[in-house]
């Protein structure tokens, strides 16, 4: 999984940090940082029921809500499945991620209207996420090896929304792909958690494009998880609001659940 | 009627008392239509469907669907009419390695946009197709369909049709449609697929796996063409003042068979889709001409797509050719000479696509050119949804060359459309 989707996604995903491993005798740096955030314990699997809401430059607002379930498998193969519930026009589309550790992940989509699930191409990871202000990369995390990571600060400290002090990292995350839209980003990274807390993406002029922040980070079953967050994107004056509504995590989730037929028989 | 007017009265129902009732979803839609180049415009339909889903226990589900639509047309040949059907009533088993469905409904097959070779299951309602797309105008059909996985992407098929639908050029008083290219002046008597349950019988079987990145399917379908082909006959006299006695126009809904395959794949930024079918057919219409012949076609295609500067930008070759069983070519019975059939034809198919202001405005192109026959169609949508689950969709379609082969019917039928959508 990608760095930044594990700095994005993860972190509204939420979870824990079981981290793994201490810190080097010769000093943690960027890699070592983005494979905390990797490898930390987020459980076994874990289903979440998520509420966005997107809110346009002239106060509109647009719900959207979802449910996300993940699995952790070997050597970076992961599985994720998002379903939608609401707004009804695209009610029961699914979206089926696998990942692997030395290879881009497949994605499959399966729209109610076409009655079939189509293999889709990964290339466009950091287009937005059905109309929100987040990425498909946010959510489904692209693969670690395709960004190169630097630690900017190795001992910062500052102020949570809500006014709470926390410890982090500062990290820049850099794609290889040169052709991003948002090649860079900064990240702030919680040294308990390891979950992202803050983080600005750039654009390729190297300005700040987007902000995301963790409102709400908690405990749940014993993994830290992004309960509440924001992303805003700073030329559109647009915002996104991801609320967990309901988490639970080793729920027994099988391999069945996230195949292909399981995607088709989810839709209606 | 009365049947129709309580399946109408009950959709309505369900839809303004239980908008928000679980599993139950659907759209109400107004279609104002205009056409410059026929008398009978413009045009208003109106449109609800329902959907309900039931799922008991986690082995079975119930989809019961339906809808009500009506239209009122003006200027020269006024007309109104309406319709409510049936859209799905199925039940799904779904068990450890088999589901089975069972019912009308629809049963998706090939990989392609817009035009599928071997999507044979369901047939279309074609001014669903010009006005919506081609998941809107598959229309159901009786089915029973059984899927053993054998692995996640193993898959062996089998689906079963045992009463024959038509296609529709409309399903809204479908004699007057724009979209309905007969231009036959007489009633032609339509025979169709007739006898034992077995020999009206449609269905087939698809094998369907992963090889790598790779998903591909071969298959084999036997069943009627579903739209009809015609032949004329005639009883001549001897007598030179009086030769013809009289004349027979008879269409028929030819049997064929085909064995098929498809694939899909995913790299980088890319998508790549093909299909190639080969059919073997009772009867294949002649151009213009009210004759056929036996024979046999291929169809092949190949499509990719991909995002680009935001745009999501796809293209498609579709061959074909058609080899005509020469022993059995009759004369055409009204001009004493052989017939032409249609042997070769290449279509090019183009989508250009992008959702922007977070995905509550559309801008959507799409063309497809039929390079032998040289016409085409174009069409150009845009839509704006100025609140969560209400679109407003502006249509523009022009057809364009030759009268000639199936886009060429329709040269006179470029129209401009606004429709209104409420999702629920």
């Amino acid at each position: 999984m990608s760095m930044s989707s594990r700095i994005l996604s993860i972190c509204w995903l939420l979870v824990v940090i079981g981290l793994s491993g201490g810190a080097r005798a010769a000093g943690p740096d960027g890699r070592w940082v983005a494979e905390q955030i990797r490898d930390r314990d987020q459980g076994r699997d874990a289903r979440f029921d998520v509420r966005m809401r997107i809110l346009d430059s002239r106060g509109g607002v647009r719900e959207r809500r979802f449910t996300l379930m993940l699995k952790r498998g070997a050597k970076g193969e992961d599985r994720g499945l998002i379903r939608f519930s609401q707004p009804a026009d695209i009610k029961s589309t699914g979206l089926l991620i696998w990942k692997h550790l030395n290879a881009e992940a497949e994605r499959f989509l399966f729209l109610p209207a076409m009655g079939r699930i189509r293999r889709i191409a990964g290339g466009e990871a950091q287009e937005n996420f059905v109309g929100s202000d987040f990425s498909y990369e946010d959510i489904g995390g692209q693969d670690f090896d395709a960004y190169t990571y630097e630690l900017l600060e190795g001992d910062g400290t500052t102020t949570d929304p809500s006014g709470a002090t926390y410890k982090f990292y500062k990290l820049q995350s850099r794609a290889r792909d040169a052709s991003a839209p948002f090649p860079t980003t900064i990240s702030y990274v919680d040294k308990e958690s390891f979950v992202v807390r803050h983080a600005e993406r750039l654009d390729r002029a190297g300005q700040r494009r987007k902000t995301y922040d963790v409102q709400k980070l908690a405990k749940v079953q014993g993994f830290w998880t992004a309960l509440a967050a924001t992303m805003a994107t700073d030329r559109e004056r647009t915002r996104t609001e991801l609320v967990i509504d309901a988490s639970q995590y080793n729920v027994g989730l099988t391999e069945d659940d996230f195949s292909r037929r399981a995607l088709e028989r989810g839709g209606s | 009627m009365k049947t129709q007017a309580a399946l109408a009265g009950l959709l309505l129902g369900l839809a303004a008392q239980h908008l928000h009732a679980q599993g139950l979803s659907g759209q109400v839609s107004v279609l104002g239509t205009t056409f410059p180049n026929r008398p009978r415009t413009p045009e208003l339909r109106s449109r609800v469907f329902a959907k309900n889903t039931t799922i008991i226990g986690p082995h079975v589900r119930f989809d019961v669907g339906g809808f009500a639509e009506g239209l009122l047309a003006g200027g020269e040949g006024a007309d109104r009419a309406g319709v409510a059907e049936f859209d799905e009533a199925s039940v799904q088993l779904t068990m450890s390695r088999l589901d089975v469905l069972a019912g009308f409904t629809r049963a998706v097959w090939g990989r392609l946009d817009e035009l599928q070779p071997s999507d044979v299951v369901n047939p279309l309602d074609f001014s669903k197709f010009f006005y919506e797309s081609r998941e809107a105008a598959r229309m159901p059909v009786g089915l029973v369909r059984a899927r053993l996985h054998l692995t996640d992407s193993t898959t062996i098929e089998l689906v079963a049709v045992p009463r024959f639908r038509k296609a529709r050029f409309d399903r809204l008083d479908e004699p007057t449609s724009p979209f309905n290219p007969s231009t036959l002046p007489l009633r032609v008597a339509v025979e169709r697929p007739s006898g034992s349950v077995w020999e009206q019988m449609q269905g087939g079987a698809r094998f369907s796996t992963s090889t790598g990145r790779v998903d591909w399917s071969v298959g084999a379908y036997h069943g009627f063409r579903p739209l009809q082909a015609y032949t004329l006959s005639y009883l001549a006299s001897g007598l030179p003042a009086a030769p013809i006695v009289s004349i027979l126009i008879s269409g028929t809904y030819p049997e064929y068979t085909m064995v098929s395959g498809d694939f899909e794949t995913a790299l980088s930024r890319w998508t790549f889709r093909g299909e190639a079918v080969y059919s073997d057919d009772k009867a294949i219409q002649a151009r213009r001409s009210p004759v056929t012949a036996s024979g046999r076609t291929v169809q092949a295609g190949f499509g990719a797509d991909r995002s680009l500067a935001g745009f999501r930008v796809l293209g498609e070759l579709i061959w074909h050719h058609a080899e005509i069983d020469t022993p059995s070519l009759p004369t055409d019975p009204l001009t004493g000479v052989a017939p032409v059939f249609e042997r070769r034809s290449l279509t090019a198919v183009g989508i250009v696509e992008r959702q922007f202001a977070r995905q509550t405005r559309l801008i959507r192109g799409f063309g497809i050119y039929d390079g032998v026959n040289k016409n085409g169609i174009a069409r150009a949508i845009a839509a704006i949804s100025p609140r969560q689950g209400f679109w407003v969709e502006g249509t523009a379609v022009w057809f364009s060359g030759r009268r000639a082969g199936l886009l060429g019917s329709f040269i006179d039928d470029d129209f401009l459309s606004v429709r209104l959508i409420q999702h629920f």
